[in-house]
């Protein structure tokens, strides 16, 4: 058994200086069995003496079949070994630096030593930053657990490996009649096996996060060429890694959905005919979702594109899950894994990945220009921003005559929240700091987004709700969101933040709890004839104009306080009408 | 999304420039600001980007169109804030350069003492913002623009 203090010795650089010598050797081996073969019966030699010779010179070759295995073997071990300890020795310093950014330690045996809140936190955040610890504390347990269940892995692989070679046994079970094919199986014998992921279903960020960090950066491209389905969707891996395997997914979820019509459209005409009317019903409403879903695969493609059909820059697609009745995604502008400020919008009812993915992306662009102008306008040279647009749930749909009748349920709430705090959690696992993070809910992904942060310890510092029928709570203070860092908006003629019987059953109005700072959507007159542009209605708050079918860019009051609040400055001027 | 776009959507994108044409007209107008706001104001000449061009599709009735908005890498002149006492000139500057462009009267985002940003916008969509505080900010946004395959005036033989 491996422990910390083992790990931390490691260092596979012995090994690979060991790689260029071993692959000279391998190769005047070859060389050397090549020759023999040319002289093992010379033309016009013959009788006992070359009889004898030839056979000398097979046995030379047999010899030397098992050297070249063996040659074969520790090149190709020494190769994965030395790539493998890289991988350790990452996981080794991501974990000894979130435990160092914590004021946690890690000691020789992997325990974890706790120093405590840090003095210098101001007295209302302790308790936030001590449930956040807590949760730091359990992710750090499962780094370490996995980094030494990695070490033992290669540990033991090598092991195996060298004991085959000391015993002579490299090409024990092989039937290799040249040096070429003894080296093959040499080879096969040294590779080592890539450490499992975790579950998919029911692994943990901290897991997650955990495993992946312990991979070399060769592992982790071969996990995402070979398994992208492992690595797109998984919380606590890096958003660039997730990107790059979702993108690869898209062509194999085409085809699939492709063929999952074509064999309904077989099962159609199966049932034609009388009595079949009710099962053709059905198949013809499974190829409709499968049609949309279809739709919202090119939505997913186009919006992670360029105009020159390359992969568009400064895009992350950090979720892609074509399971359920739609399609779930979440698309990032900038680069969610090095941004100062990160933040996660969450949008509301009838919002589908077919029809409003690529506004929000758009809408969330522009909230990442206008908060980097504000890093500017402050002087903070350096840091960046980040907005992703997470459709990770299925927000429920209004049918086309009853306007609020399928929003009386708020189970898809509760069921998104789970998965969005799984989402917030992630971002933080993936990376060796925490980021400012700021989730901005509209709608009914203000109600997710509330049951996420009422019933989950995440790494959320600030908390915006906009056009909301209720967050799930009677004061803000209820939010795992450190005090004084919620914050509402409710526009004029927003009906949805107003349904009768639907506020009361999510908790009170949003802008009637304490704890929540009330932010203005009212236009804004500092100077005679100049004046912010108001937001009006259930969907401007963040772009406006839309309406008129035109992408029209009106910088609003409450843009502009969302992007003051997602660089950690608030801006509470313009405060509305007592 | 399956809905043809209309015949006039196309028209009404197909008298706008190409999108390649627009990038270089923004590039332009920032360059003239900046190179206006060192001469008339005395504000250094050390504007720098801090983030790369970022393209999105159009969306509404232009989004089965082949057209694209940019948002144009922000500019960014750190540690020179403009003096309170030259805000009104800059911002002249600022509102003369937008209304050669076609863009319409700049409107106030937020206006204080040593604290200003401005926004100023195009029929066809397109922003720019331009603010000031600890140090000066300037950005744009095009409208939505046909790509250079699609223009009629550029697409080849199509």
């Amino acid at each position: 058994m491996v422990s910390w203090s083992d790990v931390k010795q490691w260092n596979g650089s012995a090994l690979a200086e060991a790689i260029g010598p071993l692959n000279r050797e391998y190769n005047e081996l070859i060389n050397a069995g090549e020759d023999l073969g040319k002289i093992q019966s010379p033309d016009g030699w013959s009788g006992q003496a070359a009889q004898a010779a030839g056979s000398r010179c097979g046995e030379l070759v047999e010899a030397l079949g098992e050297w070249t295995g063996e040659i074969a073997a520790a090149r190709t071990a020494f190769t994965a070994t030395s790539d493998a300890i890289g991988g350790v020795k990452n996981g080794v310093t991501e974990a000894e630096e979130v435990a160092k950014a914590n004021n946690f330690s890690i000691a020789d045996d992997g325990s974890i030593a706790d120093h405590g809140v840090p003095a210098d936190t101001p007295q209302d955040q302790r308790e936030a930053v001590a449930e956040e610890r807590a949760r730091v504390k359990t992710e750090l347990e499962e780094r370490v657990k996995n980094v030494l269940r990695s070490a033992d892995d290669v540990d033991n692989d090598f092991c195996k490996v060298l004991d085959k070679i000391l015993g002579d046994t490299v090409d024990a079970d092989s039937d290799a009649t040249s040096l070429a094919a003894a080296g093959k199986a040499g080879t096969k014998v040294g590779s080592l096996t890539i450490p499992t992921p975790p579950p998919l279903s029911d692994a943990t960020v901290a897991q997650n996060a955990a495993w992946w960090a312990t991979l070399s950066e060769a592992q982790r491209k071969r996990f995402i060429q070979d398994f992208p389905g492992q690595v797109g969707n998984r919380d606590g891996i890096p958003a660039s890694d997730r990107s790059a395997a979702n993108v690869l997914r898209i062509d194999d979820e085409r085809t699939r959905l492709q063929n999952r019509i074509k064999q309904l459209q077989a099962e159609r005409r199966e049932h034609g005919g009388p009595g079949g009317v009710g099962e053709e019903m059905t198949i013809n409403r499974k190829i409709a979702r499968a049609e949309e879903k279809l739709d919202s695969l090119a939505a997913v493609e186009r919006t992670v594109t360029d105009r020159h059909g390359e992969p568009k820059a400064g895009k992350q697609l950090m979720l892609l899950d074509t399971s359920g009745e739609r399609v779930k995604a979440a698309v990032a502008n900038g680069d969610v894994d090095k941004a100062d400020h990160v933040a996660v919008f969450t949008p509301g009812m009838n919002s589908r990945v077919d029809t409003n993915l690529d506004d929000y992306v758009q809408d969330t662009d522009a909230l990442k220009r206008h908060a980097e102008d504000e890093l500017t306008r402050e002087n903070r040279r350096g840091e960046s921003v980040a907005t992703v647009t997470w459709l990770g749930y299925e927000p429920p749909q209004t049918n086309p005559d009853g306007i609020f009748e399928a929003v009386v349920t708020g189970d898809s709430a509760e069921e998104g929240a789970p998965k969005l705090a799984e989402f917030y959690n992630g971002i933080d696992a993936s990376r060796a700091d925490n980021p400012h993070m700021t989730a901005l809910g509209h709608s009914w992904g203000s109600l997710t987004q509330g049951y996420a942060l009422r019933d989950h310890e995440t790494g959320v510092d600030e908390a915006g709700f906009f056009g909301s029928p209720g967050i799930g709570t009677d004061s803000g203070k209820e939010l795992n969101v450190p005090e004084n860092h919620v914050y509402a908006w409710e526009a004029r003629e927003d009906a949805v933040a107003n349904i009768p019987g639907v506020v009361e059953r999510y908790g009170k109005d949003v802008v009637e709890q304490d704890g929540i700072h009330h932010m203005s959507t009212e236009e804004y007159e500092p100077a005679p004839g100049q004046r912010t542009e108001a937001s009006t209605g259930h969907s401007e708050y963040m772009k406006s104009e839309r309406s008129q079918g035109q992408s029209s860019e009106v910088y609003q009051t409450s843009e502009y306080a969302m992007a003051r609040i997602m660089i950690g400055s608030p801006d509470f001027t313009p405060v509305p009408e007592p | 999304m399956d809905a043809e776009p209309s015949k006039s959507a196309f028209q009404e994108l197909a008298a706008r420039p190409n999108i390649e044409a627009v990038i270089s007209e923004h590039a332009e107008i920032e360059r003239e600001i900046q190179r206006r706001l060192v001469t008339e104001v005395g504000l250094p000449d050390s504007w720098e980007t801090t983030d790369e061009e970022s393209e999105n599709w159009c969306t509404g009735e232009y989004e089965d169109l082949d057209a694209v908005t940019i948002h144009m890498p922000n500019w960014a002149n750190f540690d020179h804030p403009i003096p309170e006492a030259d805000w009104p000139r800059a911002l002249e500057i600022f509102t003369e350069v937008m209304g050669k462009y076609g863009f319409d009267m700049p409107k106030a985002v937020v206006d204080r003492p040593n604290d200003h940003l401005v926004s100023a916008h195009h029929d066809n969509g397109a922003e720019f913002s331009f603010g000031t505080k600890k140090a000066t900010s300037l950005s744009s946004v095009t409208g939505c623009h046909l790509t250079e395959r699609a223009h009629p005036k550029t697409a080849n033989g199509s």
